[in-house]
């Protein structure tokens, strides 16, 4: 199904220069694979090598990171807002 | 060096207070404003999405309000302030941590310390876990 998905200002020259996009999918990993797949040079910054979401970045649905629910697993639904942010915290 | 007018820094002590217990947290938007040296035009106060008194996050809610604030023609996101309720206006090993991130070269990280009773601000530049402290100047008028 159709998610949008929101794109930080810093990773948009590699989606065609887009804030929001549009990919398929019914999971986190489903819509990254999408988005991934139309650009190819959002792949890196987003995952590691073993396919885990890379720590850089922060990945939420609606107001929810994805870390603290199922990760890449985790579902979305048509309504839902993907939100992928630089990672910015501290202590 | 990092130049805020008084209204920002108001409105960052402001902030700060109002997070309390729990670490606040906001962003800074601004521009280039001569070698080493950025001007402040905006200060994005931002939900603390981490909910706690040892760690902030920066969530969507405060990167969509960072947004409209670049979409306004103020600049761009330029770094963060956050709050030290009960330690020294310093980064601490996770700030210096979570900082080695490159789509956050070149950030300004300023911190708002609580500690002694009135609120110390000061920035650090942090790059490759070198902190490097730079100068803060409030414009009063």
């Amino acid at each position: 199904m159709p998610v949008e998905v929101r794109i930080p200002t810093m990773m948009r020259q590699d989606a065609d220069g887009q804030a929001t996009v549009t990919a398929q999918g019914s999971t986190i990993g489903e819509v990254l694979d999408d988005l991934v797949a139309r650009y190819p040079r959002l792949g890196g910054k987003l995952r590691n090598d073993d396919g885990t979401l890379h720590k850089f970045v922060n990945v939420y649905v609606n107001d929810d990171d994805v870390r603290y629910l199922d990760k890449l697993d985790t579902k979305v639904a048509e309504a839902d807002v993907v939100s992928i942010l630089p990672a910015v915290a501290g202590g | 060096m990092l130049r805020l007018g008084e209204t920002h820094y108001r409105q960052i002590v402001g902030h700060v207070y109002d997070g309390l217990p729990l670490e606040a947290c906001g962003l800074l938007v601004g521009r280039a404003d001569g070698p080493g040296r950025v001007k402040v035009e905006a200060f994005v106060p931002c939900r603390n999405a981490a909910a706690s008194a040892k760690r902030y996050t920066i969530g969507p809610d405060g990167w969509a309000a960072a947004d409209r604030e670049t979409d306004a023609g103020r600049g761009e996101v330029l770094g963060v302030v956050h709050s030290h309720t009960h330690t020294d206006a310093y980064p601490s090993p996770t700030d210096v941590e979570e900082a080695a991130n490159p789509l956050l070269a070149g950030w300004h990280f300023a911190i708002v310390s609580l500690k002694d009773g009135p609120p110390v601000l000061r920035s650090f530049l942090i790059e490759d876990g070198v902190v490097t402290e730079e100068p803060v100047v409030v414009e009063r008028r």
